[in-house]
């Protein structure tokens, strides 16, 4: 009977100890020491901005055009500007019709539209450039605008203006009115309310290390 | 330590790229074009122009063309073809016609074509008067005419 009470004790004492050494072993771990390091100022970083604005010069696309003929050239100007704290890039240009007919949808007989930059802005009444003009678009037909945005300038500096010449013609063409009645498939005496929008995206991100 | 795109290594700092990127649209309101109509109705004013029209003797036919259109036009080309065994002349406005105040003289079985910048109906709406006349009297003239009108212009 001695003997297994003296065993229960042993078996306890071993047991005491094992705890003990664990918990020293714990506190050994909780007791490293550690540093840390901050800028006392907060150091502040803000995002870019891209924007895109567009003012008529002189008549501009507020004004209607009215009695095109083949062969006619209406010019009209605009400041377009890239008025974000980012540079902006792949400038394009497209436009939609609110309703279909030859004016917009014949390449050959239809609208066209060509875009020509001025590095000074354009004086409407004369439609001279006083400084260097720059071929933005060819002649384009207006179904091609329709489809595809067409890019003007592969790279817009934050800030700038780009002083924009738009060309919309007539290409030449014969037709006879007989007798006051137009020929089928006339260009004559149509309408086409066109939508311009321009759209750029934002210069090719950076990896910056200063 | 990864937050946010930003990449903190360190003493240096990488900022990295961002994959979506920002556009920017800028879109006119409607503008209207509208094309021109071209249109000119040629009446006679003292005799028919349906078929046959023929000149008798003495006769000679005064008609006027209407700018019916919305086009402003330029020039006009007119083209008088004559048969019967009379030639025609061919005058601006309402006069008595005769070689001297003829622009153009359509013998028998021939078509003659004149370009003219005047006498135009330039403007919508313009009327103005030519006169047809055989080149003598007696005999018997039919007559046709035709119009082609143009208009280029370069508007800003």
């Amino acid at each position: 009977m001695k003997t297994q009470t003296d065993s229960i004790l042993k078996v306890s004492i071993v047991g005491f100890v094992l705890v003990g050494s664990i918990s020293l072993i714990s506190s050994a771990v909780f007791s490293a020491l550690s540093a840390s390091a901050f800028n006392a100022s907060a150091q502040p970083i803000s995002s870019g901005t891209l924007s895109l604005t567009y003012a008529d010069v002189g008549a501009g696309f507020g004004t209607a055009i009215t009695g095109i003929a083949p062969g006619d050239t209406v010019n009209r100007f605009i400041a377009l500007t890239n008025g974000g704290t980012l540079a902006g890039k792949d400038l394009t240009l497209r436009i939609s019709a609110a309703a279909s007919n030859i004016l917009t949808t014949d390449a050959a007989k239809g609208l066209q539209m060509s875009v020509t930059g001025c590095t000074v802005p354009w004086t409407p009444a004369t439609g001279v450039c006083s400084g260097t003009t720059v071929a933005l678009l060819g002649s384009t037909p207006a179904p091609t605008l329709i489809a595809t945005p067409q890019t003007l300038v592969s790279a817009v500096s934050a800030g700038e203006t780009l002083n924009l010449r738009i060309g919309i013609s007539l290409p030449d063409a014969t037709e006879t009115t007989t007798n006051g009645v137009p020929p089928v498939g006339t260009v004559q005496g149509l309408t086409a309310n066109i939508t311009w929008t321009f759209n750029e995206v934002q210069r090719t991100a950076l990896i910056v290390n200063s | 330590m990864n937050v946010a795109g930003i990449v903190i290594a360190g003493a240096a700092m990488t900022v990295v790229p961002a994959q979506a990127l920002v556009s920017a649209v800028i879109t006119s309101g409607e503008q209207s074009i509208t094309s021109a109509r071209w249109s000119i109705v040629l009446n006679g004013i003292d005799g028919p122009f349906s078929s046959p029209p023929a000149l008798g003797n003495n006769e000679s036919r005064t008609f006027t063309l209407t700018n019916a259109g919305t086009a402003t036009l330029a020039s006009m080309t007119l083209t008088v073809s004559a048969s019967g065994d009379r030639n025609i002349w061919l005058c601006p406005g309402n006069v008595i016609c005769n070689e001297a105040s003829s622009v153009a003289t359509a013998s028998i079985g021939e078509t003659v074509a004149v370009s003219t910048t005047s006498q135009v109906p330039e403007s919508p709406n313009d009327v103005t008067t030519w006169t047809l006349r055989k080149t003598s009297n007696g005999g018997n003239a039919t007559f046709s005419v035709n119009v082609l009108v143009t208009s280029n212009d370069i508007a800003d």
